[in-house]
């Protein structure tokens, strides 16, 4: 790799992180590097300065809680994987591979917000939230903070630090997601949250990523599932409405019609794994 | 103990599974670097090029375009005359650097040389270029229109337009029962080997030096020699290990010109090693598509095949690149029966990264349009893919056989290869299965696709043997094996030669100032026509050694036999003489030396084989190739591990080719992918493979008598895999790579 000159800081702690990247804005926070590299790589971002933030222990831990999980925003894919909260450990053993999953972050991954990322197929589910710190602390909603692609709510000088999600105690979930080859971005990711009591769905939430600029809700589908009894019928009439919510782009991973075509299968495949838990 | 025919443990691979191999990258020479400045557009004018800040940038020495390097060029760089007819084609020679215009995105413009790869990366970037952008043919469509001309000096972006044509074309169409319409067409793909192209240059006292990351290092050192007006003698061009190359290393590319011409004018060693990116874009491969109809009985006996087939350039003509167009029509009729054809082949600049031959070049498309073809005639006339085929090959007695082109293929016999193979491969158990599959919803498939290939390239190979003075052996082949492991099969040969323990021979290739000459390795040709050379050279060595041992037996030459490490005096088996002991007597007394050299001369030969594919395409379009079987007749198989392993590599890439890997060209004429979405296989695409050799093989004219394997597997496999992924879908497909959305 031949990035353009840049300078390399380690910060120790999380005060060094935020002060440095507020005094200068053109830096960037380095911490699994898998989109950063990349991109430096192609000379697509030209950053003064690297803040290496890997160092800072205390953004690095996951605690379960009875009503919350906190995920600290250095958090492997891998030790997400291994942590048994629902939903999003299952989406973190998709993410890409293995040497991937070893390094890259939660809290990178949502700074970035790839349209294509998995994680926030399901942070949209689970109305995740997500703690910002600078020279002070806020907490906003994950559907707040996605704001575009590429584009979170971050003002200079902030750094995701923790991303909450409820407990989701007796749900069950899937995360599908198509892929052309193993390790590959995703076509469409489609998570699922469903809550039943019998043959009937209490609760259910679906998100979907990589069919819109940000991850979005399929509300609607959401809605006619709920409070009904589980049948073919009903899951494949949602299916189809959850395909209502993609707004795909033609690539080289598929046309926008494919996209759409294969985002209904998914969402139905996403309800059925779920239900089948 | 014979070496020939068993599966001898490739004998050099611990550097290579140790990490301590050494490619171009790894040479501790001390060289400036060299970057490029490249074109952002498919087509523009060069108005000026102002270099003034980049030589200002830190550890920076010079700049150079094309004005700089034109006085000291005597011509641009050719195509490979031993193949290739330039009469054949309209052509500018490529010039170093872009002259007054740039013709594709990545065109190299100014080279950038500096104390270090990351200053030059940053000069490249202060290097201003005005450009007058122009319209661009992108398309073969377009540039066929010839409304935008890429080279003015030819008039036309037209490369190559010829018609081969054979037997009665019109009176085959007018007995026909039936004609079939079909357009066949192979997408851009690129080789990507795991090494990308790298060459280190040293210009001293009017020697060149060269390390190079090639498969061809004496054409390479003819063609320096050409350009540059240096002779041959004064360059040496060393081949360091390389890795992988698939074809692409045959290609001389401008970059390389250029860095050898900055290591002139500054009189210092340069090097470059091309990026991922730039690798991505120095070798691009395919892209052609045949339109035609096909005249048939209704029994499926084809009679004719006429048709237009256009071939893509890229925007200049490479080294290698004239050989798909003159060749794929000449294969198409295969081994097949087909006694009239007519095939108009025109190849097309446009202004894309050009093209350059990838493993297989030409018979994978020639394979991919006449297997297409019998599959759709199967399917037409509603009969079966074996039988259809079975009906058209040609009968064993009819072998050697001259085919509508022209064409002789030496030896084989394709209808019991075809029953045998489809037999031992479990094809129709394999369809049944896929049938029951189908029944309960499962869209699994099972394809099958023959092939004829033609290998070897004769004109000749050159094989050295040397016998020291302890008994062991050099051996210096002709041959330059990237990867493939040849150089173990050509110890096996010579041990079995000589009768010497293999650990006793040590095989030398790639270096213009060791090895007298050399064609090299490509075109499956390496065991066959090196092999073959070094077993001839040690029988020569051999020759010498008896007239030692009757030397020293004092007996007459005739009557020295030798067996397994021992001269034998024939009429008193007593009296006889060791290897070791001959050796040491080789170097004594009058006519001292055990050495021979060979400059064997061969031809072109046609392996055959039958390969079966097993698909699966799930409910989103998304193709896993699961099985993939293969039956061939390559001649004699030296060592059936390596031969085995060309089959998986070569399956490898099929799987690539079929359904994966497609270099998208944007609109703009940008190449539009990088790794992250130009798809090769991983492991987890790879299937299950299983590969049979012919028992009993129908040998080549090579003294070895094996034909070649290094290709097979990419040549028939893309026919095979469609045509399971056609079984499993039920759709006609025509194309490759498939991707998901055409099948749902």
């Amino acid at each position: 790799m031949y990035p353009p000159k840049l300078g390399y800081v380690i910060a120790e702690n999380l005060e060094e992180a935020t002060d440095f990247l507020e005094k200068h804005e053109d830096a960037k926070a380095l911490a699994g590097g898998h989109s950063l590299i990349p991109m430096l790589k192609l000379r697509i971002i030209r950053p003064s300065y690297l803040v290496d933030i890997r160092r800072i222990s205390n953004l690095h831990f996951i605690s379960p809680g009875s009503d919350e999980i906190r995920i600290g925003s250095l958090s492997t894919h891998y030790e997400i994987s291994k942590a048994n909260i629902p939903l999003l450990s299952e989406t973190a053993t998709k993410i890409a591979d293995p040497q991937v999953r070893n390094m890259g972050t939660i809290g990178g991954v949502i700074s970035q917000l790839d349209p294509s990322a998995d994680y926030p197929a399901s942070l949209i589910a689970m109305d995740a939230k997500v703690k910002v710190k600078g020279k002070t602390e806020r907490t906003v909603s994950f559907k707040d903070f996605a704001k575009d692609m590429f584009t979170p709510d971050l003002n200079p000088g902030e750094l995701v630090t923790e991303i909450i999600v409820p407990a989701f105690k007796d749900y069950k979930f899937s995360y599908q997601k198509l892929e052309r080859k193993a390790g590959d971005y995703a076509i469409v990711g489609v998570a699922v949250l469903l809550k039943t009591d019998g043959e009937s769905i209490k609760d259910v939430r679906i998100g979907l990523t990589a069919v819109n600029n940000t991850a979005v809700r399929a509300t609607e589908a959401e809605n006619m599932l709920k409070d009904t009894r589980i049948s073919e019928e009903i899951i494949e009439k949602a299916s189809a409405k959850v395909m209502d919510y993609a707004n795909p782009v033609s690539d080289i991973r598929g046309s926008a019609e494919y996209k759409k075509k294969v985002t209904k299968v998914m969402a139905k495949r996403a309800i059925l794994e779920a239900l089948k838990r | 103990m014979k070496y020939s025919g068993r599966s001898i443990k490739r004998l050099y691979d611990d550097k290579f599974v140790t990490g301590r191999s050494s490619y171009v990258d790894d040479l501790q020479v001390s060289a400036m670097h060299a970057g490029f400045v490249r074109s952002p557009y498919a087509h523009a004018k060069i108005k000026s090029i102002d270099t003034s800040e980049a030589l200002k940038s830190p550890g920076i020495v010079a700049v150079f375009t094309y004005k700089d390097f034109s006085p000291l060029l005597k011509r641009g760089i050719g195509i490979w005359e031993t193949y290739e007819d330039p009469k054949q084609w309209k052509f500018v020679a490529r010039k170093a650097l872009a002259d007054n215009k740039v013709r594709f995105v990545g065109e190299p413009v100014a080279i950038v040389i500096g104390s270090d790869k990351y200053s030059v990366r940053d000069a490249v970037d202060k290097v201003n270029v005005d450009y007058e952008r122009l319209p661009s043919a992108v398309s073969m469509e377009d540039a066929l229109k010839d409304k935008v001309i890429i080279h003015e000096e030819l008039g036309t972006n037209v490369g190559f337009d010829s018609t081969f044509s054979g037997g009665d074309v019109e009176g085959s169409f007018k007995q026909a029962d039936k004609i079939i319409s079909v357009e066949i067409t192979n997408n851009r793909l690129i080789p990507s080997p795991m090494e990308p192209r790298g060459i280190i240059a040293s210009y001293e006292s009017g020697t060149l030096n060269v390390w190079y990351s090639t498969q061809v290092p004496h054409a390479a050192r003819s063609e320096f020699s050409k350009v540059l007006g240096i002779p041959s003698s004064k360059i040496r061009v060393i081949m360091p290990d390389v890795g992988g190359a698939f074809g692409s290393k045959v290609n001389i590319m401008p970059e390389d010109l250029s860095v050898v011409l900055s290591s002139i004018k500054l009189g210092r060693p340069v090097k470059w090693v091309a990026t991922r990116s730039e690798e991505m874009l120095a070798s691009e491969a395919r892209h052609n598509t045949f339109k035609g109809e096909v005249a048939v009985k209704s029994d499926g006996t084809v009679l004719g095949i006429k048709g237009d087939l256009l071939v893509d350039l890229g925007s200049y003509l490479t080294y290698t690149a004239p050989l798909q167009p003159a060749i794929i029509p000449l294969m198409i009729p295969s081994a097949y029966r087909i006694r009239s054809a007519s095939i108009r082949s025109r190849a097309i600049y446009t202004n894309t990264p050009p093209i350059t031959m990838y493993r297989g070049a030409s018979r994978p498309e020639a394979t991919f349009i006449i297997e297409r073809i019998m599959s759709t005639v199967a399917d037409e006339l509603k009969l079966d893919d074996v039988e259809v085929r079975e009906k058209n090959l040609v009968k064993p007695d009819e072998v050697p056989y001259t085919n509508v082109f022209g064409l002789k293929y030496d030896s084989g016999d394709y209808i019991s290869l075809l029953r045998s193979g489809v037999n031992k491969l479990g094809y129709y158990d394999m369809r049944k299965y896929a049938e029951e599959e189908r029944k309960k919803g499962r869209k699994v498939g099972v394809g099958m696709a023959f092939y004829l290939e033609i290998s070897g390239f004769g004109p000749w190979e050159y094989g050295e043997v040397r016998v020291d003075e302890n008994g062991d052996v050099i051996v210096i082949t002709g041959g330059t094996p990237h990867g493939q492991g040849t150089e173990t099969a050509i110890a096996q040969l010579v041990s079995d030669a000589l009768q010497v323990d293999i650990s006793r021979i040590r095989i030398v290739w790639g270096d213009t100032e060791i090895v007298a000459s050399s064609m090299g390795t490509y075109g499956s040709r390496t065991i066959s026509a090196a092999g073959s050379a070094a077993q001839v050279a040690a029988s020569q060595v051999l020759e010498k050694m008896k007239k030692v041992a009757a030397r020293i037996m004092k007996v007459d030459v005739e009557e020295v036999e030798y067996r397994e490490g021992e001269f034998i005096n024939k009429k008193d088996e007593r009296v006889k003489v060791s290897w070791d002991d001959v050796a040491k007597a080789g170097y004594t007394g009058t006519d001292p030396g055990i050495y021979a050299q060979v400059t064997l001369q061969g031809d072109v030969t046609f392996p055959y084989g039958v390969h079966v594919a097993l698909v699966e395409v799930d409910d989103y379009g998304i193709v896993r190739v699961k099985e993939y079987k293969a039956y061939d007749d390559i001649g004699n198989v030296i060592n059936p591990a390596l031969a085995e392993g060309q089959i998986m590599g070569g399956t490898v890439q099929a799987v690539g080719q079929a359904i994966y890997e497609e270099a998208i060209i944007n609109d703009d004429g940008g190449l539009a992918v990088t790794y992250a979405d130009y798809f090769i296989p991983t492991p987890v695409e790879v299937p299950q493979i299983t590969s049979f050799f012919a028992e009993k093989p129908h040998v080549s004219a090579y003294p070895v008598g094996s034909k070649g394997v290094g290709e097979a597997a990419l040549i028939v496999g893309p026919a095979a895999i469609v045509r399971a992924i056609e079984n499993a879908v039920n759709k006609p497909i025509n194309k490759t790579p498939v991707r998901p959305e055409d099948l749902i």
